[in-house]
C-alpha cells in the first residue's frame, strides 16, 4: 500500500453474519491507519446479507466525517439486487458504487485532485 | 409433486452456510430460477441469524429447525427456534442496525412472511411462488 494511494480491501466469497465480525476488524484496522477512504474489492463476492449490509454502512459511517469516500465494487447482479432493494445503491455522499478496482481508482484519485 | 425436508442445526453462525446449501438443493429439485434461489437463500439466512442471535437463550446448546416443502405452485420454508420474539426488538448501540433491515429483506425477497410466537419458540415461514403462480396471483389483484 503506497502513501497517499486508496487501499483496495479485497473481499471473496459469502459475506454473511458468521464472516463479517473477522471482516469488520480488519476493514477498521486498515481506517485506523488513517485512511480516510477505501474501495472495498466485492467482485468475487457471491452473497451478501444484512450483516454485510450494515458492514458496508459502518464503513461509510467512519470514512465520511473524515472527509473520504468508499468506493465498492460489484460485479454478482445478485449482490447488486440485494444492494438495491435495501437502498445502499442510492446513496450519494461519501459512497460511489463500481464496476471495476480501475474504475474506482480513478475516479476515487481524480476527485482527490479536485479537493 | 411435494417435496419435504426436515432438519435441525446448532445455533451458530458458522451452519448458516450449510443452511443455504441446503435451501439451494432443495429449490433447485424443485425448478426454481436461479434469481428466485438467490433470494429465498437471502431470506432464510436473515431468519436463521435471527433465530441464532435471539431465539437461543443457551447459545450453541439450542438448535434451529427447518422444515423446507415445495410443490408445483411454491416453496415455503419454516424456521423455528428456541426463543421469545419480544426479546428481540432492535439494539443499535450506536451502530447500524442489520435486524430490522434482515427483516426488511425477508419481506422484500419473499411472498410471504410470517412470524408466530408460539410456547415452545417463534415460528417465522417463509414462502417464494414460482414465476407464473406469482403472475397469477398479481393479475388476481
Amino acid at each position: 500500500m503506497l502513501p497517499g494511494r486508496i487501499p483496495v480491501f479485497d473481499v471473496n466469497g459469502e459475506i454473511d453474519h458468521y464472516v463479517v465480525p473477522e471482516l469488520e476488524s480488519k476493514i477498521m484496522a486498515v481506517m485506523d491507519e488513517g485512511q480516510a477512504s477505501i474501495i472495498l474489492d466485492f467482485s468475487d463476492v457471491s452473497y451478501i446479507d444484512s450483516a454485510g449490509i450494515a458492514l458496508i454502512i459502518l464503513t461509510i459511517q467512519r470514512s465520511g466525517p473524515q472527509g473520504g469516500k468508499v468506493g465498492l465494487v460489484v460485479t454478482n447482479r445478485n449482490v447488486l439486487k440485494i444492494l438495491e432493494i435495501v437502498g445502499i445503491t442510492k446513496l450519494a455522499e461519501a459512497f460511489s458504487l463500481y464496476t471495476s478496482v480501475d474504475e474506482a481508482l480513478e475516479d476515487m484519485v481524480e476527485d482527490r485532485r479536485g479537493e | 409433486m411435494v417435496m419435504k425436508t426436515e432438519f435441525s442445526i446448532a445455533s451458530e453462525m458458522k451452519n448458516l452456510a450449510v443452511v443455504r446449501q441446503r435451501v439451494e438443493g432443495m429449490a433447485n429439485e424443485c425448478g426454481f430460477a436461479e434469481t428466485d434461489t438467490y433470494q429465498m437463500k437471502v431470506a432464510v439466512s436473515e431468519a436463521v441469524a435471527n433465530a441464532i442471535e435471539h431465539g437461543s437463550p443457551n447459545g450453541p446448546k439450542n438448535i434451529v429447525h427447518l422444515i423446507i416443502e415445495c410443490n408445483s405452485q411454491s416453496i415455503t420454508i419454516e424456521v423455528l427456534d428456541q426463543g421469545v420474539f419480544k426479546a428481540r426488538l432492535p439494539v443499535t448501540n450506536g451502530r447500524p442496525s442489520h435486524r430490522g433491515r434482515g427483516i426488511f429483506l425477508m419481506t422484500a425477497l419473499m411472498d410471504e412472511v410470517n412470524i408466530t410466537e408460539r410456547q415452545n419458540g417463534t415460528l417465522v415461514r417463509l414462502v417464494k411462488l414460482k414465476e407464473p403462480a406469482r403472475e397469477q396471483k398479481q393479475a388476481m389483484g
